[in-house]
């Protein structure tokens, strides 16, 4: 029993960032009907950069909370930027193109943004390990046990969550977005800026991957430039779990993802975590498409 | 935009500088390319059946090309079978593998299907680094040479020979393919999916159809692959394998066979001259991906969609029909 | 004998109801025509009839078996094929390679065959280029064999779809609003050509909003309005119908006419 709830805690713990990352996709595919293949890359760029930022200030004296709140503004606020340029430059052409030229496209941004961070000197293909040590301590829950900073992070993530939720269904942005997302040429009509609201909506889910790179790199410790291909898929499944488009649904995929995750590689094996998570993908999208929560997905274009 | 076919002149030239390339040019690194060369010309193919021809865009393809190497090497090494009794091993485990991937991608829509198909792909990875039947990390090595009768092969030169009768045949197959009912239904598959069920096309059986033929041909290279490296480990089939082939298939132009060999030329050799500043090689190959798909989607050598059926001469009016009106 | 009858014919979306309770017979060599305002459910009954939905209840008797629910390439290969109301060809492809499409159903080489071009692919190969120009010359294209689907004009998209659907063979063929955009003289030809695939043997059923059209060339005519049939029968009866004409917001049959 112990091992159980200690895994499920684990996996509430995982749930919240693959929640988190997953958001961003659900929202770009929303919006604008497509999978943004390089948004696990931006979850990536965002751990380095805070990366970066907590080396650069740790090293010239910086308190630590204010260190690590600048991390994540930086790394927020670039990979946010970084996302609604990603969308100029490799998406937004190719509006009027067929899918499979614009998933070919996210596919060379992927490859872009994981190569740059490649051949970045001070990045690199290493692992790198982030400068901070998160305190340990922590208490026991039902046998299994939970660290503070665990509590916190998963916290903080969850005020992210609420925050965009907010966001989305309370302002006038939120409303013009999702106005998009049910019919565009009505939104449009409307006198609805749907390239700002596209831009905005990679925005934030930029900002949101870029806000759970740093976490990550906080609590795991070791970075690497592929990381973002792992999480993106994982992410991607999350979303697909609770329904693709739909927040709250997504937000709970992430979580039955990383508790399912967690107990499999527990009973199973860690070395098979990933490959259980892909057969859930595979498992889902042949018997139930739209998800625990849904949206309808998969039809053929 | 539709393309052009290679001249008879074109075509014999590339084939007579290939096969001459060995007599001409000694250096044995020279014969190593070679050989790369075919191996992605014959990957590039097949790839471009699936994703080019039918519009299956297959993320995960270099897993095919692990089930051909391993079935190989694991039957030459732990039940002693010779190149050619592994080979229908081979061809039997690629087609069932593309019908366990092709299957449960039937009612996708593209960017589902390249993220299930890219899942694939990993699940086969890890699987095969984590079986100890599979040499786990290390993979499996003393695989034993290609036996022809008495003959042990081993000199690579011979297996650049031997890959380009492959190659040769990949090639030769998929032109007879394309121009088939079968290429044909792949490709109204690709243009528009309802309106070739209604033309009676059975979309799923074509679809199952493109994947085990994309498997068997990236397994075929997984077999000559493993008795010509005698060794082979899992991290010859991640994804980073599966995307240079893409991009082979992408940068010659999807659907276009003599493209996608220019690509998988271009994906070998460009590295090589770029020997330097080597880690920059999948940078430039993401920026080209970008680019070509806004500039130039067709690829450098595109598709030609013309003159697959030539005019019938004319004939006498026709008696057997009735009112057979035109114009 | 009927060719097709439809019986008992129910469709819905979530709650909302594409076709009710509809029953019809269509006769052999007849010109059948579905009509009435948009969104009355004729699109949705060739979609059923042709295997796109799978209706919720009834039965649609093709040669006295029920195809309803069978799949579309199954129909196809039965003898029903069909056009589609906002043209869908195979864009990229060229004009003889899209007609080639119909004959798919009429060929049978597999993977193996087409793989190692045996004899009888080749003979099919042979069959399927015949046929194919036959079909093109049928429809008055043959010399544009060689152009990409998407490079004809619109009138002549609208033949070669229909030169695609000839080339399965049908013994019926159910056409989505052929007149769609087409101006007068294309209208004229496409009588004619209508005519012609009648005399071949096929038996048609259209969907029309060309009320001229449609009253010259219908041996029989069912209107449709909200899913259900509210008239039917020869051109003469249905133009004087009062129903018809009230579905049609009071218009005059006559003023619809183009």
């Amino acid at each position: 029993m112990n091992f159980f709830w200690q895994e499920v805690i684990n996996g509430l713990f995982v749930g919240a960032f693959y929640a988190l990352v997953a958001l961003g996709y659900s929202m770009v595919y929303g919006i604008i009907r497509l999978i943004n293949f390089a948004h696990g890359d931006l979850y990536m760029v965002g751990s380095f950069l805070g990366f970066s930022t907590l080396s650069l200030l740790l090293g010239r004296g910086v308190g630590a909370v204010t260190g690590l709140a600048l991390a994540f503004v930086v790394a927020m606020v670039a990979v946010g930027l970084l996302g609604t340029g990603v969308e100029k430059i490799a998406y937004k052409p190719l509006r009027q193109a067929p899918i499979l030229s614009l998933l070919i496209s996210a596919l060379g941004m992927s490859l872009i943004l994981e190569n740059t961070v490649l051949v970045i000197p001070a990045w690199g293909p290493q692992f790198l390990v982030y400068p901070f040590n998160l305190p340990t301590t922590g208490f026991t829950l039902a046998g299994a046990t939970v660290t503070y900073m665990q509590v916190l992070i998963f916290v903080l993530c969850l005020l992210l969550m609420a925050g965009l939720q907010t966001f989305v269904q309370k302002s006038i942005f939120g409303k013009a977005m999702r106005a998009i997302a049910l019919d565009k040429d009505a939104a449009q009509l409307m006198g609805i800026n749907v390239n700002q609201m596209v831009s905005m909506t990679f925005l934030l889910g930029a900002g949101l991957a870029g806000a759970a790179g740093v976490m990550a790199g906080l609590y795991y410790k070791e970075i690497n430039f592929m990381m973002g291909f792992e999480m993106g898929l994982k992410a991607f499944t999350a979303a697909v779990i609770g329904g693709i488009g739909n927040i709250p649904g997504t937000v709970l995929g992430g979580f039955v993802l990383g508790v399912l995750e967690a107990l499999g590689s527990g009973y199973l094996g860690s070395q098979w975590q990933n490959v259980f998570a892909f057969a859930i993908l595979i498992v889902l999208l042949v018997f139930k498409p739209t998800g625990l929560i849904g949206e309808k997905i998969g039809g053929r274009m | 935009m539709a393309g052009r076919r290679p001249t008879p002149a074109v075509a014999g030239a590339a084939l007579a500088a290939a096969v001459l390339l060995p007599v001409l040019v000694r250096d044995p690194y020279f014969i190593e390319l070679g050989v790369q060369i075919e191996f992605y010309i014959v990957l590039a193919v097949g790839l471009n059946m699936v994703a080019g021809f039918c519009g299956l865009l297959d993320l995960g393809y270099a897993a095919f090309f692990a089930i051909g190497a391993y079935t190989t090497g694991i039957l030459m090494t732990r039940a002693h079978f010779s190149f050619w009794l592994a080979v229908p091993f081979c061809i039997l485990f690629a087609a069932a593998s593309g019908v366990v991937v092709g299957g449960p991608t039937l009612r996708l829509r593209s960017d589902y299907l390249a993220i299930v198909t890219l899942g694939f792909g990993e699940i086969v990875r890890i699987t095969a680094n984590n079986l100890s039947i599979t040499g786990g990390a290390t993979g499996i090595f003393g695989i034993p040479p290609l036996a022809l009768g008495p003959l042990l092969v081993t000199s690579k030169t011979a297996y650049y020979y031997i890959m380009l009768g492959l190659a040769l045949l990949g090639v030769a197959g998929a032109y007879s393919l394309r121009h088939s009912r079968v290429g044909r239904a792949w490709h109204y598959i690709r243009e528009d999916e309802d309106a070739a069920l209604a033309m009676g096309v059975n979309t799923a059986l074509f679809k199952l159809y493109a994947y085990i033929t994309g498997a068997v041909w990236a397994s075929m290279v997984g077999a000559v692959y493993a008795v010509s490296m005698t060794a082979i480990a899992p991290e010859s089939f991640s994804y980073n394998q599966s995307v240079l082939i893409l991009i082979a298939v992408i940068l010659g132009g999807l659907g276009s066979i003599p493209g996608v060999v220019l690509g998988a030329v271009l994906v070998t050799v460009l590295p090589e001259l770029l020997r330097g500043v080597s880690t920059f090689r999948l940078l430039v190959f993401g920026i080209l991906m970008v680019v070509f798909m806004i500039l130039r989607p067709q690829g450098l050598w595109p598709e030609n969609v013309r003159g697959v059926f030539r005019r019938p001469p004319k004939a006498e009016p026709d008696q057997s029909l009735a009112g057979g009106a035109g114009e | 004998m009927s060719i097709l009858q439809v019986e008992e014919l129910n469709l819905a979306f979530g709650g909302v109801v594409a076709v009710a309770d509809l029953s019809f017979a269509v006769e052999r060599g007849h010109v059948t025509s579905l009509i009435g305002p948009n969104g009355a459910g004729k699109t949705s009954v060739f979609n059923c009839i042709t295997g796109f939905y799978r209706p919720g209840g009834g039965r649609i008797l093709f040669g006295g078996e029920d195809i309803a629910g069978r799949p579309p390439y199954q129909i196809t290969a039965r003898g029903i094929s069909r056009t589609f109301q906002n043209i869908r060809l195979f864009n990229a492809l060229t004009v003889v390679e899209n007609v080639a499409a119909g004959a798919h159903t009429r060929s049978s080489c597999g993977l193996l065959r087409c793989l190692f071009r045996t004899g009888r692919l080749r003979c099919e190969e042979r069959e399927v280029r015949e046929k194919s120009f036959h079909w093109l010359d049928f429809v008055g294209l043959a010399d544009y064999y060689d152009y990409q689907a998407r490079q004809l004009p619109y009138g002549d998209q609208r033949r070669l779809e229909i030169a695609r659907a000839l080339a399965a063979e049908p013994q019926l063929l159910l056409l989505d609003e052929p007149a769609a955009g087409l101006n007068h003289n294309e209208r004229e030809r496409l009588l004619t050509l209508i005519q012609s695939i009648l005399d071949l043997g096929v038996t048609v059923i259209m969907i029309e909003h060309d009320m001229g059209l449609v009253m010259r060339i219908s041996d029989h005519i069912v209107v449709l309005d909200y899913g259900r049939k509210i008239a039917e029968g020869p051109p003469e009866t249905v133009r004087n119908d009062q129903r018809v004409i009230d579905a049609y917001l009071g218009g005059d049959l006559d003023a619809a006419a183009s």
